[in-house]
């Protein structure tokens, strides 16, 4: 306490009791919290603020450029096969995720539709997303939380769909309804709460959401006329 | 509860901090939504002192932190982050407490024949409703000053880092504010004497 807050008088004890009741503030649930925060999120990434946004374009370039690589091309291909492989072989067993079959027609994202300095880009992201949303009921086992690095590989992939969003990659409609579907997965995935019965539940919306929007019929379509091209 | 009020986080947070900041400057919700999750209980808490209404408490809080987001590449780290949103939120309430002040006045001169009617029948209020009402009369510098120390537990040296003020004015308008209340409770002194 120094010189000057001992000069300050206190208030008696019965009024800085009292004080201490004023407006006091109700303890807010964690609904109210997330209330909150939607309205924050609406109101503070919608918008589109263009310095940010070029930004962000602009890391999309320098991605793609390093993607761009011919190194990079073989773990491409790589990631490719192992989604499409791992998608068949899983596509059957009960716990998978849902694989509705749609007509072709109305889901078909073709990513030659995508400018060419990002098709390299988007192969490899629909690859990489595809293979990771086949094993995502492996990874959520019901006796444990899902593994980090798995978080983490969906965390990168979610950063990926963002910047590809607000890349020329999504100009084509069928694509950019595609990204964002698979951004509110991904985001949903890099939530999963540890325990079994939160991720349980988790698991279920994040199941609900690929089926209604036909996500994974849609994402197999897309990996496998990559695959066809190449 | 004359720790610090505002900075009391995680270790582990506050390491991240600079890494979140600058992923919510480039566009990322994630890092935004955790760095609400470290900072919106305090500033909620803050806020709903300074207005006494839930759902304005809430709109304000939700208000400081967009605004907060939207000049968070402004922010060159010379305080704590939580500093200066706080300097944010305390700016957002005084604004919006202005208009609802204004709003307020212009309804009690609408009411008033019919409020002092009622008062004259009611019972004197207790100890605690004079001086929430004392407190409540306070200029918004006194007001501000008293609740962030006296009621939340603040330090001066926050007060003043928040306040854009120096810690000896943060003193002052402390002392001031506590003169006031004295006087203007000194009629019942005899019920927080007793």
């Amino acid at each position: 306490m120094t010189k000057h807050d001992e000069q300050i008088p206190e208030l008696p004890e019965p009024l800085r009791s009292a004080a201490r009741e004023y407006n006091k503030p109700p303890e807010l649930s964690r609904a109210d919290y997330d209330d909150m925060w939607s309205a924050i999120e609406a109101k503070a990434f919608t918008s589109d603020i263009g310095g940010r946004v070029r930004e962000r374009k602009s890391a999309v370039r320098v991605a793609a450029r390093r993607w761009f690589a011919p190194r990079a091309v073989l773990p491409i291909a790589a990631t490719l096969l192992l989604g499409i492989a791992l998608g068949r072989a899983t596509a059957p067993a009960p716990n998978a995720l849902p694989a509705i079959d749609v007509p072709r027609s109305m889901t078909q994202v073709d990513v030659q539709r995508v400018p060419a300095p990002y098709q390299a880009t988007t192969s490899r992201y629909l690859g990489q997303t595809a293979a990771l949303l086949v094993s995502l009921p492996a990874e959520v086992r019901a006796d444990g939380p899902a593994d980090a690095q798995f978080i983490g590989r969906a965390h990168d992939l979610l950063l990926t769909t963002r910047m590809l969003m607000d890349s020329p990659a999504a100009d084509d409609g069928r694509i950019r309804s595609l990204l964002e579907d698979l951004e509110l997965v991904l985001a949903q995935v890099v939530r999963i709460q540890s325990g079994p019965a939160q991720g349980k539940s988790d698991m279920e919306l994040i199941r609900q959401a690929l089926e209604q929007r036909d996500v994974m019929p849609r994402l197999r379509h897309a990996v496998a006329d990559i695959a066809a091209d190449n | 509860m004359k720790s610090s009020a505002v900075a009391a986080k995680a270790p582990r947070y506050v390491n991240r901090e600079p890494e979140l900041i600058a992923r919510v400057v480039a566009g990322d919700r994630l890092a935004a939504r955790e760095l609400y999750d470290a900072q919106a209980p305090r500033v909620h808490r803050l806020v709903f002192r300074m207005t006494g209404d839930a759902d304005l408490a809430r709109e304000l809080t939700q208000e400081a932190f967009v605004r907060a987001f939207a000049q968070l590449d402004r922010f060159r780290g010379e305080s704590a982050l939580s500093t200066w949103l706080h300097r944010v939120t305390v700016s957002v309430v005084s604004n919006a407490m202005r208009k609802v002040k204004r709003f307020r006045e212009r309804e009690t001169d609408l009411d008033e024949a019919l409020m002092i009617a009622e008062s004259a029948r009611e019972a004197d209020p207790d100890l605690k409703e004079k001086l929430h009402r004392a407190i409540d009369e306070l200029p918004e510098i006194y007001r501000t000053t008293l609740v962030m120390h006296d009621v939340e537990g603040y330090t001066h040296e926050e007060i003043a880092s928040v306040l854009g003020v120096a810690e000896g004015t943060c003193k002052s308008r402390l002392s001031v504010a506590r003169a006031q209340l004295r006087e203007k409770l000194a009629p019942f002194a005899k019920e927080w004497l007793a």
